[in-house]
């Protein structure tokens, strides 16, 4: 990994995920983790770890160009914050990723944000109501500044 | 017209199974939203003057964002995060729009609206004009 992405507040939180155990993949243009691979590798001493690692198993992707922009902007560590906090509320969640994209027909093209996508597998209510939480979070730890600056989706699968 | 008019038209389309009719009503619950939120402020006496046909989604959303008032600042990032369930919709061919999609988007436009209602009151809403105007100002949309 280059010094940029090994710098990152980002990279920092997305190390604590993996609590000492060696990621298996790694993409230059993706910071990607897959907690399954943990489990193919596992013995079975860890099954207890395994089944609470399963059951709370993310596919986590944060592209490089949200990084960059993030650093560029003092925003990694807003991002760092969204990603634990969504990691928190969102009970069923099967994927979460970051990524860049431009409002195309209000705002200068040359004006990114950054898209926090949350896959998640729980019934409407539940996710509404974490969808809730979420906001109500970034509505008053966030500052307005910085805040304008992230949407989050969440997607029922 | 009331904004609210376009949530039946997105009831009316999620009702339905083909994708496109699921995606359009997506933008019809953004836009439910989005007009509420226009039409509300503009009743309160804030409107965008200077070019208002340039950055419009951006103003409301903005306006609410740097209102200083928790309820206006939530309703803020549920207009966002619709105006990007609403950019998915109409853009992102290539991404997956089911039904769960649609329904949420609708359920969301609903809430924010809602919410907003039973939690603002005079007091906040003069807060929320006198800094959401001296936001506006300092972008020069009015």
């Amino acid at each position: 990994m280059n010094d940029l992405l090994t710098s990152s507040p980002v990279v920092n939180l997305i190390a604590l995920d993996l609590n000492g155990i060696d990621t298996s993949y790694c993409d230059i243009g993706d910071i990607i983790l897959r907690v399954k691979d943990f489990f193919v590798e596992s013995d079975s001493t860890t099954d207890t770890k395994i089944i609470r690692e399963l059951e709370n198993s993310v596919f986590k992707t944060v592209s490089k160009e949200c990084l960059e922009f993030c650093d560029s902007q003092g925003l990694a560590s807003i991002l760092a914050e969204c990603l634990m906090k969504a990691k928190e509320l969102f009970s069923s969640r099967i994927k979460l990723s970051a990524d860049l994209d431009y409002f195309r027909d209000d705002q200068a093209e040359n004006t990114p944000h950054v898209v926090i996508r949350v896959e998640v597998s729980s019934d409407q209510h539940t996710a509404i109501e974490e969808y809730d939480q979420f906001v109500c979070w970034m509505a008053t730890e966030i500052p307005p500044s910085d805040s304008q600056h992230f949407t989050i989706t969440v997607k029922r699968v | 017209m009331e904004p609210a008019e376009f949530l039946k038209t997105a009831e009316l389309l999620k009702a339905q199974t083909e994708e496109a009719h699921l995606r359009t009503s997506a933008g019809r619950s953004y836009y439910a939203a989005f007009l509420y939120f226009r039409e509300h402020l503009k009743q309160i006496g804030l409107e965008k003057t200077r070019k208002p046909g340039y950055e419009a989604h951006a103003f409301v959303i903005q306006c609410l964002k740097f209102c200083e008032v928790t309820e206006g600042t939530k309703a803020s990032q549920y207009l966002r995060d619709l105006q990007q369930v609403r950019e998915d919709a109409d853009y992102h061919l290539e991404m997956p729009f089911m039904q769960n999609n649609a329904d949420d988007a609708f359920l969301k436009a609903q809430k924010v609206i809602e919410d907003y209602k039973n939690g603002i009151t005079a007091e906040k809403e003069k807060m929320l004009l006198k800094k959401a105007s001296a936001h506006a100002k300092t972008k020069c949309w009015i």
